[in-house]
């Protein structure tokens, strides 16, 4: 790819990403929400946390050894830390290395 | 909000929708200003991440394996949040069926999209049940 054919990808990218973006509020202008998006809007957010938590260790293969423990056992590392420190910063930040240090020393 | 929507539309990024799905409002805070300078950090961020990452990447090397984890650990802790907001546990249950299921049933590329689509079934199918809890 040429530096011109990539300024070009850029800005289609930003124009069908921003139209994404301003589709919703076109679409739902002035109008009162229907209880269908009231609903998705208020628990969408939480069963989309728990799907992502899912995803970013979708390429972990369960079924050979060590069996995801490292993950699994990075998550509860980071939950149990969260839900008795809470702080946002702490359990980001001692999780990350509780499971750098999993993977570079077990 | 007039032209900081649509600075707020294109600055949105996947932090600032944790973020404001997550934190309670703070009736102190100009929710005008709070937005768009909770957009404009996280994108700054981004930006000055990618950048550095970049110019820097390319000239030297650590061995980063395990950092990726911190995205998780980001999501843990706002699973928690919204946890601690909402008292109800039927959406994790929700999301962890549908994903773990989407993961054993395709490709792990596809696995996001199925993973929500299953999970907007089954929260309009259990819809009744979610919203006495």
């Amino acid at each position: 790819m040429s530096n011109y054919d990539i300024y070009i990808a850029i800005l289609i990218m930003a124009l069908v990403n921003f139209f994404t973006r301003v589709f919703p509020f076109l679409f739902f202008r002035k109008k009162e929400l229907p209880s269908y998006i009231v609903f998705v809007e208020k628990y969408f957010p939480a069963v989309i946390m728990t799907i992502l938590i899912v995803y970013s260790i979708k390429d972990v293969d369960f079924s050979i050894y060590p069996y995801g423990i490292k993950e699994v056992g990075a998550i509860l590392f980071t939950a149990i830390l969260h839900i008795t420190v809470r702080n946002y910063l702490v359990s980001i930040f001692c999780g990350t290395i509780f499971y750098m240090g999993l993977v570079h020393y077990l | 909000m007039g032209k900081a929507k649509t600075y707020l539309i294109f600055g949105l990024t996947d932090e600032t929708y944790a973020l404001l799905t997550s934190i309670k409002d703070d009736e102190t805070l100009n929710k005008k200003w709070y937005y768009i300078f909770l957009t404009a950090f996280n994108q700054l961020y981004w930006f000055i991440g990618s950048t550095l990452g970049a110019i820097i990447g390319s000239n030297i090397s650590f061995n980063t394996a395990g950092l990726e984890f911190s995205l998780t650990a980001l999501f843990v802790v706002l699973c928690i949040e919204q946890y601690k907001n909402l008292r109800n546990y039927v959406p994790f249950l929700i999301g962890i069926v549908a994903s773990i299921f989407a993961l054993i049933l395709v490709p792990s590329d596809k696995m996001l999209i199925v993973s929500i689509i299953l999970a907007l079934i089954l929260m309009f199918t259990f819809r009744k049940r979610i919203e006495v809890e």
